[in-house]
């Protein structure tokens, strides 16, 4: 009888559940299924009480704090690229000053100026040739016209223009 | 796969992946340990759980290839052994007439794959069909290592019956 019991537990398509539903007189197999069932009971007390997500959290946690740090290198980044470029932009601003209007219209007068008295130079000058060919003046009076100190009293000859 | 769906699956889940986890590492920091691994990873592949029909399925395969992980390093730096002789040691601490505490030693001492084979049809209640696909091998082996393992408990039962 305890041999057929014994064969009935460990035969492979036994289940737990068909042996606490029927009657079994063996005494040693009955109390192995009830130290079998305990068994179960007590690994079930024993499991802790812990988080599982607590690595996951952890993870988030730590992605969080990379993504912040990446972040934070690339508005460093960002921050120094522009304080570069605002740097080079106003070396350059330095560089090529814009003209005011008074200035534009100052370099306009003294460009005026300075056509009205070439003009006027180039006249006298033409003058002086003209008389010279009517009156059959000789060449080499001609050719003192070369050296004809033509700056008299122009008032910009001197003038810098940058 | 929503973070409220997930959290919620694991959470239902989460005493049988321990138990499992424990039933393969003897060790309940390591079986916590391998828990939350899990779950990070589950969470990290959340779309195949979606894929996959049978959620408590997936995680127990899951916590299984995990723990062989742990147990393959833990081989591999002859960390194994020490396990072993601490356990051999607490066995003798226990009182030969707590039954249920032997059980628990014998459990523990036997092979890895009768050990999962009993967890997961006899204490968690699958069957063979889920068994198999968990780990990976077919329902007549499992049936031979569930058959083989419960043998071999209640021998040691008998025994210790014996001597008391």
């Amino acid at each position: 009888m305890c041999n057929k019991k014994t064969k009935h537990f460990s035969e492979e398509d036994f289940d737990l559940k068909d042996f606490s539903q029927s009657e079994n007189d063996n005494s040693v197999e009955q109390e192995f299924m009830q130290s079998y069932q305990q068994l179960n009971d007590r690994i079930n007390a024993e499991i802790p009480n812990f988080n599982p997500f607590e690595k996951l959290e952890e993870h988030n946690k730590q992605r969080f704090l990379q993504t912040k740090r990446l972040f934070a290198y690339a508005a460093s980044i960002l921050l120094v690229v522009s304080l570069v470029f605002v740097g080079v932009n106003h070396t350059r601003n330095e560089k090529q000053p814009t003209l005011t209007e008074n200035e534009l219209t100052e370099l306009q007068e003294n460009t005026k100026l300075a056509l009205w008295h070439f003009s006027k130079e180039m006249n006298a000058c033409l003058a002086n040739l003209e008389n010279a060919k009517r009156i059959n003046a000789p060449l080499s009076d001609v050719e003192s016209l070369r050296n004809l100190n033509i700056q008299f009293d122009n008032p910009i000859k001197d003038l810098k223009i940058n | 796969m929503t973070r409220s769906e997930f959290e919620k699956l694991i959470i239902q889940q989460k005493d049988k992946l321990f138990r499992f986890a424990l039933s393969i590492l003897k060790d309940t920091d390591e079986a916590q340990d391998a828990v939350q691994e899990v779950v990070l990873k589950l969470w990290k592949n959340r779309r195949l759980i979606d894929n996959s029909q049978y959620h408590e399925s997936y995680c127990l395969t899951a916590v299984k290839n995990h723990c062989f992980d742990v147990l393959r390093k833990q081989k591999h730096h002859q960390n194994y052994l020490q396990t072993n002789i601490t356990e051999q040691m607490e066995e003798t601490r226990f009182d030969a007439i707590d039954f249920v505490e032997k059980l628990k030693q014998e459990l523990h001492q036997l092979p890895v794959q009768q050990r999962m084979a009993i967890e997961l049809k006899d204490f968690q209640g699958l069957d063979y069909e889920e068994v198999s696909e968990i780990m990976e091998q077919s329902a007549n082996t499992i049936r031979v290592h569930v058959s083989r393992g419960r043998k071999k408990l209640f021998e040691i039962f008998k025994e210790e019956l014996a001597n008391v």
